[in-house]
């Protein structure tokens, strides 16, 4: 069989590679000190000594997959990737890096989705996906040492082996481990268990400078499972730090236990109002009987719970608008049982406009197409956040619970006048919560989903415009921005430059934050982005 | 090739949303997370697991081909490395897909095609497959007139000559092989057993076009399948079955639709023929297997079921499942003929296949597919395992009895 010859391209074609014009998005400083091109090069033949050949590229190939997330911030190429396999190979990477003035640019798995690992002028993006062991498992003490590689559903696996489990982020699965747990996170249904950073026990960190730091009990020669020793805790300085004071290569968290029996049951109530649902929520978590608790507006909801969109749409259609999910678990079925019960009493109490959506319900209402082992499973165990393309997130925490419902509706209000779908899947009025009570009801986290096409412009301002009034509001009625929003408003060209007004203590926080900087990081090489960004807020807080 | 011989064509820009659109959530590199129960088989795309850098995962290859849309980039060798590293085993659309709508390996398999048309694809080691292809009309370069002896050492009839009930594509694999020979020799007997009148092509039947598909080559692909379809539909049979799971997809995906014959996998004809009581396995097994779903076979045509209810039926045969199996099945190594060029990549996939079958205590891994069996038994070789690999027809055929 003669193999045919490809077509001859047209002239015009031909031209067209001729006259290839590359345009590879790259930007410098004015006056650049760091990063310089001639330096990059040196820099990269020491890397690939250090690391191996095969672990250290600057080629385009490689790089171009680094310059953008989801988000919305403009595409910048790094320069170089670097996959460091142990603690010696990340404090090499920093060595060369302060010798050359070379950022660099921690990296977990990668799942950011507001750019902040998109390196601003360029340097070295670390990419931690090659140390990706668990390296400890401890059932008796019940926590786990993993490396940045290690994500959500690796160490759920592993956990549910020895009847533990992982207070799941409401995020992918497949985000690290490590990073998320630092950068604050909302735990899915089991805020009463703190946010993620609430479960670091120790870190080692490598500092900018190439040195090892163990903070938490192993600083002091203890076990994780034993209080710390004597002296400061530096643990707190890592927690929410973006990767600007180092780079963390193992972590100790908390894991809890994962109960022999599990029941669930779902009150529900078709008005769209939340006034009896977050008491009747506020009861629950404030007996801590429930293991996972939360509200959930049905658009919300099928997001969770739909494996496609055509299942969440289904199951949007068929539950109620307000959904209270809460599970008990017990070593018995009778343990399990009775927390339940006692559990449906005072759910009972509050309204007796609630009514209990039975699993076998559960079932029938949508059509027998879902698996509800599988729902269950996803709240209990793991995590898979099934967010239909495009959607679009506004996290608030409530300082006070008095304040929750005027800021939910005034909310509410100001988004459904901006946000809507052009994509068929959600109504412009489908602006849904999602609130979780936390520790015990001390305080709320509210989040609001917003479904938007984030490749349509009309839908990408109106995003904007719906995000920026929320966001205001809840600030002036008493919320304080969620992490989520910190970083959100970063991912939105301009509005980041709004925190300090957001946050009045903003300057002054990052002044000491960079202070504490300057003395790990003098060459100010470890994640530059947040510098360069929150510098320029700080000078407008300033004012 | 001008014309549209089989399916419609289509062009790497026409995916140019999904590529846009992707939000690197990641779950392209590994399976289902509430089908994991072990970290270590959380991983499931090869090429990701072994070169780690994004480029190397489905997320990553949907930059590739954005950046050189937007002409950011140059192809560079690492360029080409990270596209032909691809085995095209089809698990990250498996994952991404019903999420968030995006097909990650069309844009991969888009992106090979533009490399080939736009010349600047393929590798120096993809040369000599071309070349046999071109000289002898099949992926090993033999002789076609070798396959005129199949007709009387099977004997079954000339299909070219003769009309038949149904048709046996052989496969270039089974053809020629002789470590394959007994796959399709048991392939014949149970379909006989089962009342087919079996016919093949003998020296008619090229290669089905897979390896071209997978190196993107549509042009010649289209030239093989333009001559098969003819020479199929020509002899007057109303159903084809395949035999390799990679000719089944060609079949399926391509073939199906242009030319008149229903184009149908050996295991789906064979449990067909179990549950209608036209086979009966009454001779008891010994063993513990696990069923190796070859990538073509099952995420591409969902034949899942089918090979299982063969096993099923055998008495005594205990089945057990591996870890990643249905749509999270592992490539053995063998997809998007990447073990052409990068063998040793390859053998590390199929020794990975070969942990998780001792993982899960099978003694034997069972297949419909030559790619498979010839990857896992090198799998086998190299971590010196004592886990055997078996195709189906043949474990049938000894419960079947008779030869």
């Amino acid at each position: 069989m003669k193999r045919p010859q490809a077509l001859p391209r047209s002239a015009y074609l031909k031209d067209m590679d001729n006259r290839r014009v590359l345009r590879r998005p790259k930007q410098m400083e004015a006056e650049p000190t760091h990063n310089l091109p001639e330096n990059v090069e040196k820099a990269l033949v020491e890397l690939k000594a250090a690391l191996g050949d095969e672990w250290a590229t600057a080629d385009d190939a490689v790089t171009c997959g680094y310059a953008r997330d989801q988000g919305f911030k403009h595409c910048i190429y790094p320069d170089i990737i670097v996959l460091p396999g142990s603690t010696e190979d990340v404090a090499a990477v920093f060595r060369i890096a302060n010798k050359y003035l070379i950022d660099v640019m921690p990296y977990g798995t990668g799942c950011n989705t507001v750019g902040l690992t998109i390196p601003l002028y360029g340097g070295i993006i670390m990419d931690g996906r090659r140390m990706d062991k668990i390296l400890a498992l401890d059932k008796d003490n019940m926590y786990a040492r993993v490396q940045p590689g290690v994500n959500y559903c690796m160490l759920q696996a592993e956990a549910l082996k020895l009847g533990l489990r992982v207070a799941n982020p409401s995020a992918p699965a497949t985000v690290s481990v490590l990073s998320n747990h630092l950068f604050c996170n909302i735990n899915l249904m089991a805020s009463k268990f703190g946010f993620g950073m609430d479960n670091v026990i120790e870190a080692q960190v490598v500092l900018p400078t190439g040195e090892v730091l163990e903070v938490g009990p192993r600083a002091s020669g203890m076990d994780p499972a034993q209080v710390a020793g004597f002296g400061p805790d530096m643990s707190n300085l890592l927690r929410f730090a973006m990767g600007t004071l180092g780079y963390v290569t193992e972590m100790t968290i908390r894991l809890y236990s994962a109960p022999a029996v599990d029941l669930e049951f779902y009150p529900a109530y078709p008005d769209d109002d939340l006034t009896d649902l977050i008491e009747a929520l506020y009861r629950l978590a404030h007996d801590n009987q429930a293991r996972e608790i939360a509200h959930l507006q049905n658009t919300f909801y099928g997001i969770f719970m739909g494996d496609n969109n055509k299942e969440t749409e289904a199951f949007v259609d068929a539950v109620p608008r307000n959904n209270i999910m809460a599970h008990f678990g017990g070593a018995t079925e009778e343990e399990a049982h009775i927390k339940l019960e006692y559990a449906r009493a005072q759910v009972q109490e509050v309204s007796d406009k609630f009514f209990f959506v039975e699993p076998e319900m559960m079932r029938d209402m949508v059509g027998g197409k879902l698996h509800l082992d599988r729902w269950n499973k996803y709240f209990r165990e793991t995590v898979r956040v099934q967010r239909v393309r495009g959607s679009f997130i506004i996290g608030a925490l409530v300082n006070s619970l008095d304040n929750f419902y005027a800021i939910e509706k005034q909310m509410r209000k100001v988004v459904t006048d901006q946000i809507g779908t052009t994509h068929g899947i959600f109504r412009p009025d489908d602006a849904s919560a999602y609130f979780q009570p936390y520790h015990m009801g001390r305080m709320a986290y509210l989040e609001f989903d917003l479904y938007t096409h984030q490749d349509d412009k009309d839908d990408f301002l109106r995003a904007y415009m719906g995000f920026f009034r929320a966001f205001f509001l809840a600030q002036g009625m008493g919320s304080i921005a969620a992490a989520g929003t910190a970083s959100l408003l970063k991912g939105l060209p301009g509005l980041d430059l709004l925190l300090p007004l957001g946050q009045p203590e903003f300057a002054r926080i990052m002044s000491l934050a960079a202070a504490v900087k300057q003395t790990v990081d003098p060459n100010d090489i470890c994640n530059h982005r947040w510098d360069y960004d929150t510098g320029t807020s700080n000078k407008i807080s300033m004012f | 090739m001008k014309e549209n011989l089989t399916k419609t064509r289509e062009l790497l820009s026409q995916y140019r949303e999904d590529y846009a659109l992707c939000s690197k959530c990641k779950i392209c590199h590994g399976n289902h997370v509430q089908e994991v129960n072990h970290a270590r088989f959380f991983r499931n795309c090869p090429s990701g697991s072994r070169f780690r850098y994004e480029a190397y995962y489905a997320s990553g290859r949907m930059e590739l081909a954005r950046a050189l849309n937007l002409k950011e980039i140059e192809v560079t060798p690492q360029y080409l490395h990270a596209l032909y590293t691809c085995m095209e085993c089809g698990s990250c659309q498996e994952q991404c897909y019903p999420v968030k709508q995006i097909f990650p390996l069309r844009v991969i398999e888009l992106l090979r095609e533009k490399a080939v048309a736009e010349g600047w694809g393929l590798l120096p080691e993809h040369a000599p497959i071309l070349k046999k292809l071109e000289e002898s009309d099949n992926y090993l370069g033999k002789p076609q007139a070798e396959r005129d002896k199949l007709i009387k050492e099977l004997g079954v009839e000339d299909a070219s000559k003769e009309k038949c009930g149904v048709l046996l594509f052989i496969g270039c694999q089974y053809s020629y092989k002789s470590e394959l020979k007994k796959a399709l020799g048991s392939a014949v007997r149970l379909l006989r057993k089962s009342g087919a009148d079996v016919g093949i092509l003998g020296s008619k039947e090229l290669c089905c076009g897979a390896p071209l598909l997978e190196l993107g080559d549509r042009d010649f692909f289209e030239a093989f399948g333009k001559e098969n379809i003819e020479r199929i539909d020509a002899t007057g049979a109303e159903t084809v079955i395949t035999l390799c799971s990679h000719c089944a997809s060609v079949f399926g995906e391509e073939y199906a639709g242009f030319m008149k014959a229903s184009p149908v996998h050996v295991t789906q004809y064979i449990s067909e023929a179990l549950a209608k009581g036209d086979l009966k396995a009454g001779k008891k097994a010994k063993g513990t297997v696990a069923w190796h779903d070859p990538c073509r076979l099952g995420r591409r045509l969902k034949v899942y079921d089918e090979p299982r209810s063969i096993l099923d039926a055998i008495p005594g045969l205990k089945r057990v499942e591996f870890e990643r199996s249905r749509g999270n099945t592992l490539c053995c190594g063998g997809g998007g003929m990447a073990a052409a060029v990068y063998p040793e990549f390859g053998l590390e996939v199929a020794k990975e296949r070969v942990y998780e079958a001792e993982f899960v205590d099978a003694d034997t891994i069972v297949t419909a597919c030559p790619w498979c069996e010839e990857m896992l038994q090198s799998g086998i070789g190299g971590r010196k395992s004592k886990v055997k690999v078996e195709n189906i027809l043949t474990l049938l055929e000894e419960s079947v009895g008779g030869k």
